[in-house]
């Protein structure tokens, strides 16, 4: 969480003598992080207070006013203004002319033809706060005409600290004061609040808490004689500081004891309490209560209230309701400062989707012991500020046990945390300074204080907080020494990254898509979404499922980047999930390679090409590729072939589906390899195998053929393989068919290389083992020879 | 005599003034000079039927006539050669030819940054799964069911039942951090693990993508401290982001590492001084921390003998700071449009 710290207001806590920034880099790297600063200073010159005597429309303008405003001169100041919140009474402050604010002079000038003769301001205008709305009306007893920088103490340094969540006691200025103290060296100031409690005249309410599990502790008090108000600048002002808007004296006392003291508290106008009663309970289902917010909530059984002896008067912990609260009339009130159980707290604001500033603080579970110092401020602040006598005894309905917790732990657990030796006397002076209570020598005993203990649990959070204070940025810098762990060595990483290289030198692009896939994507590829795995709380349609198949993302890839991108080469090298009834699914590597390309027989050949590259290079010596024999759901049936390895399926080449293609709105044919990269990297080998270069010459025949369309150049390669072993290679020339070719047949030319590793093979040899390979064709294949 | 060899001086001193390329010069060098039918060759062969006493004399006239032609020849290829050099038809300018080039994307090359500099350090690298059990992502890390701390993580969940009580629903990890006592439970002993995966949190907006990557360590041997935890990542940073950057860590609080830090780095842009981009000076890059003895105990370490530290950082916001790119919504990375990935 974040809050907005007077750095003057947590100097009334704690003796330093640093600069704010100074002060902030040492809380920093110990404590607290001290995110931002904002230097608050006057933005004005020569502003007063002055007082709107009277207000007029503007002859030529709608939204303009013409005020009379009295500044302690001579006669008053006639004034232009604009903004819609001044009435006749209100005292604000005024610039006059020749002032300035927020580095604008202000000149005797004519708006619309009437003189105004200097300028109300806003908070923001002035540096005071962010309110711009309108103008910062004063409180009515403030002197007119009085110098405002003399009344309106604004020079301070606003921190932005971040308190982490388990660090609920530092939420307060009274909390960071202590931190502060623990780690700048400076003394703790704060003093429990001792206000005079003597009774004055004795007033009757009755407090009962029916849920003491989820209300461990209600403390509440009766003052009479209060006088509703504005609250004095200063007061304003640090409310203004963290964020908060001023609104009456009793309001403004409780918001600045939950700023000082991190705990959030009630006031309630003691005439609207029915039965003088303060009953903590459970709402009734149907209850509805008017909050402060304005809003009417409708209550459950679930709710934790505060009610009187009829209805509901406050969301206990959450919100107050709006017909107990106090107003310009109210005379006597009930301050509430109380304890409520963080669960239920975190379940009706969720419930009733409120958020306050007391809920955020109750829902993390605040100590009950903190209540009475709290209240005790409040009733000080309200006897100074508000003229409010004591008129109760301190109402107090605790059921919880104040705990008292001990951890012992060996001084020797901090070297080996830390790495370095601290002295026994600067362990304990460190636990002292933040609160602890230390006994003991080289076990020691330490006292957890009532605000620590929801996260001192363990010896290891005490070596935490010594090791903090201690201070992280004197330890040195040290890497691990010893042997370097073999651990569990895979290759795969390694073998990615290879497969990358390649394809990115073949003129292909790495995509990376969202592992994410949307229904319309899963059934635009004809696959069924039953076979993937499904979000139950997806961000939108488009993130429903998770992808099975690296394809359907490619190809939405390809529908973005075809009219952009000449000759669209793509690639991705990622996960797909495979769906498993009892167990998490199979994160499968899929490699998928595409082309997007005009011409239509080439994409395919360049993909197995590019795959082929692949293949040499994780030394996988040969793979079968075969005509794809059934229906496969995106894939072009006629133009796609299987791959295999050792008889391991492992990827399909082929081009993709017209239809599908025409679902995605691409217009180019598209090609695509589907591979199993993870069995791929299974039959990848570390190191190449090496032949020695041959000793003889090879002699290289060729044969240019007819042959039936439908016949494999694989079966062919085969055939001829298979007639000697002086046949050494057989390599593709070109196929082709055209008008002279006669039809169902088409122009093969291959070029066979023969070699005797013993010896220089004769021509005579080769070629005579060369008409075996034409007779063989002949009779396999009917062949002729071109 | 003579009168012929002052003849072909003259003729073949006019005719070089014409001569414009080197080919033309090669015809004339032939025409006067040829082996066979040389203008002068064949009047210098002629110089044998001359009067004996007119030989030495015209020999040396005929000499000089040779020597001129020659020197000649050679100064006018001189000239022709470096003309051919300025006003020819050669244009290095002109763009090379085009070569097929792909481009890896840029989290990959981020990735791979990073996990070579681990490697230095003795970081194995390591996956575990994306979709994962409650409990590796949460419970065995210190965060049980019910505790808020959850909430930090926008999770998602899988649409379908729990197998048992322990293992709880399937998510989409959140975090590399689930990686840990599965790293753990494959009981090798001491642990240097890399972590570099994808993960996933419901967020969307400029600066937050749905699904993006983590990289995490995790160290686990005997007598590790704070100490070695600021050294991996004083290397790291140093390494990954200029040698004038410094560290700093900042206590925090994090359920499975105890104690736990922030780690900060000063801002490149200021040095240090506090400017728009950074916090005071500094930039807030990732968590780390101690490994929680609870954590040990989940992966079946037992912490009194055994401790360890682990960090993890967000791959794409590492390298954009490093790298200083504009890109200003994060989730340009992941549409794929190929006139942005072309361009690293």
């Amino acid at each position: 969480m974040n809050l907005n710290v007077s750095y003057n207001w947590l100097k009334e806590h704690i003796s330093t003598k640093d600069n704010a920034h100074d002060f902030a880099k040492k809380l920093t790297v110990s404590g607290p992080t001290v995110d931002y600063i904002k230097e608050l200073s006057p933005t004005f010159k020569k502003v007063v207070v002055g007082e709107i005597i009277s207000i007029e429309k503007h002859a030529s303008a709608d939204k303009l006013n013409v005020c009379q405003v009295e500044v302690g001169g001579k006669k008053p100041l006639q004034i232009v203004c604009g903004a819609p919140n001044i009435k006749v009474g209100q005292k604000v402050p005024v610039v006059l002319v020749d002032g300035e604010v927020s580095g604008k002079k202000i000149k005797k000038t004519k708006i619309r033809d009437i003189e105004s003769e200097g300028m109300m301001c806003s908070q923001k205008e002035l540096g005071v706060g962010e309110d711009q709305s309108g103008i910062f009306i004063l409180p009515h007893y403030t002197k007119t005409g009085a110098a405002l920088e003399k009344i309106l103490p604004i020079e301070d340094s606003v921190m932005e600290i971040e308190v982490t969540s388990n660090r609920l006691d530092a939420m307060s200025i009274i909390g960071l004061a202590r931190e502060a103290a623990a780690i700048t060296g400076g003394k703790f100031l704060y003093q429990e609040p001792k206000p005079n409690l003597k009774i004055h005249q004795p007033t009757k309410l009755s407090v009962s808490v029916k849920e003491n599990k989820l209300c461990p502790r209600y403390q509440a008090i009766v003052m009479t004689d209060v006088k509703v108000d504005d609250s004095p600048l200063w007061l304003q002002q640090r409310l203004l500081s963290a964020g908060l808007r001023p609104i009456n004296n009793l309001v403004d006392i409780t918001n600045y004891v939950l700023l000082e003291f991190g705990q959030p508290m009630h006031v309630f106008d003691y005439q609207k309490l029915k039965g003088q009663s303060i009953i903590v309970r459970l709402a009734r289902k149907g209850e509805i209560i008017l909050a402060l917010d304005g809003r009417n909530y409708e209550l459950t059984e679930n709710n934790l209230v505060i009610a009187d002896s009829k209805m509901p008067v406050a969301m206990a912990g959450v919100m107050g309701g709006e017909l107990s609260a106090v107003s310009g009339e109210t005379k006597t009130i009930v301050l509430e400062s109380a304890n409520f159980e963080p669960i239920s707290i975190r379940k009706t604001s969720r419930l009733l989707n409120l958020q306050s500033d007391s809920s955020n603080l109750f829902e993390k579970g605040l100590p009950a012991d903190n209540t009475r110092p709290a209240l005790l401020k409040a009733v000080e602040l309200v006897r100074e500020l508000a003229g409010g006598q004591v008129a109760s005894k301190i109402f107090d309905e605790a059921s919880y046990k104040s705990k008292t917790k001990e951890i012992s732990f060996a001084s020797e657990s901090i070297k080996k945390t830390l790495g370095v030796e601290i002295k026994l006397s600067e362990i304990k002076s460190i636990l002292e300074s933040l609160g602890f209570a230390v006994s003991g020598n080289n076990t020691l005993k330490v006292k957890i204080p009532f605000w620590r203990a929801n996260d001192v649990e363990e010896a290891y959070d005490l070596v935490e907080e010594v090791a903090r204070i201690y201070g992280y940025h004197k330890l040195p810098s040290k890497l691990m020494t010893g042997v370097i762990p073999l651990g569990d060595f895979k290759n795969e990483f390694l073998l990615e990254d290879k497969t990358k290289d390649i394809l990115v030198g073949l003129g292909y692009s790495e995509n990376i898509n969202y592992s994410f896939i949307s229904k319309k994507l899963i059934t635009n590829c004809s696959l069924d979404p039953k076979n993937h795995i499904k979000i139950a709380n997806p961000l939108s349609g488009d993130f429903e499922y998770m992808r099975a198949t690296l394809v359907p993302g490619l190809l939405q890839s390809i529908k973005e980047n075809e009219r952009l991108v000449k000759d669209l080469k793509i690639f991705e090298l990622s996960q797909s999930y495979q769906n498993k009834k009892d167990d998490l699914p199979t994160e499968k590597m899929d490699l998928v390679v595409a082309i997007a390309e005009d011409s239509v027989a080439k994409p395919f050949f360049d993909i197995k090409g590019a795959f082929s590259v692949i293949l040499q290079k994780l030394n996988i010596e040969d793979f079968k590729i075969e005509p794809l024999k059934d229906d496969w759901s995106y894939w072009q049936t006629s133009e796609s072939a299987e791959i295999s390895i050792n008889d391991k399926k492992i990827g399909i080449i082929g081009s993709i589906n017209k239809e599908i293609l025409s679902l995605f709105g691409i217009k180019k044919p598209v090609a695509m390899a589907e591979i199993d990269f993870a069995g791929l990297t299974e039959l990848a080998k570390a190191s190449p195998i090496y032949r020695p270069i041959a000793k003889f010459p090879a002699i290289e025949l060729d044969i240019s053929m007819e042959i039936g369309q439908e016949v494999l150049y694989q079966k062919v390669v085969d055939l001829v393989k298979n007639i000697s072993e002086l046949i050494r290679q057989v390599l593709f020339l070109s196929e082709y068919q055209d008008e002279n070719i006669p039809k169902g047949k088409k122009a093969l030319a291959i070029r066979i290389v023969y070699r005797d590793d013993n010896k220089t093979l004769e021509l005579l040899e080769a070629q005579k083992i060369h008409n075996q390979v034409v007779e063989k064709l002949k009779k396999e294949y009917n062949v002729n020879i071109r | 005599m003579k009168g012929k060899l002052e003849q072909i001086k003259k003729e073949f001193q006019k005719e070089i003034e014409a001569v414009k390329s080197l080919a033309d010069l090669e015809i004339l060098d032939n025409k006067y000079l040829g082996r066979k039918s040389g203008a002068l060759t064949s009047a210098m062969k002629e110089l044998k039927s001359l009067a004996k006493e007119e030989i030495p004399k015209m020999g040396q006239l005929a000499n000089e006539v040779k020597i001129f032609l020659t020197g000649e020849f050679e100064k006018t290829k001189k000239k022709l050669k470096s003309q051919d050099q300025i006003s020819g038809s050669f244009d290095p300018t002109l763009p090379g030819t085009e070569q097929p080039i792909g481009h890896l994307h840029l989290v990959s090359q981020a990735i791979r940054e990073i996990s070579s500099i681990f490697e230095h350090i003795g970081f194995q690298r390591a996956r575990y799964p994306e979709v994962e059990w409650d409990y590796y992502a949460f419970e065995a890390l210190n965060m049980p069911i019910s505790h808020p701390a959850r909430d930090e993580w926008e999770t998602f969940f899988i649409d379908q039942k729990p197998i048992n009580k322990k293992l709880g629903q399937r998510i989409l990890t959140p975090h590399t951090s689930s990686g840990q006592v599965r790293e753990m439970e494959k009981g090798i002993l001491p642990i240097r693990m890399m972590n570099i995966s994808k993960t996933y949190r419901r967020q969307i907006d400029a600066s937050h993508s749905p699904m993006f990557h983590q990289f995490e360590g995790l160290v686990i041997d005997k007598d590790i401290n704070i100490t070695h935890l600021k050294g991996t990542i004083e290397y790291f940073v140093k390494r990954f982001f200029g040698e004038n950057r410094e560290i700093r860590l900042r206590p925090h609080h994090f359920q499975f590492t105890e104690p736990s830090f922030e780690v900060d780095i000063s801002c490149g842009v200021c040095e240090g001084r506090g400017c728009k981009l950074c916090k005071e000076g500094w930039l807030e890059l990732a968590g780390a921390g101690l490994v929680h003895p609870n954590v040990l105990k989940a992966g079946k370490i037992d912490p009194n003998k055994y401790s360890g530290f682990a960090f993890g950082w967000g791959v794409e916001r590492s390298y954009l700071m490093k790298s200083g790119l504009n890109i200003d919504d994060i989730r340009l990375l992941y549409k794929n449009d190929l006139r942005v990935i072309n361009q690293f």
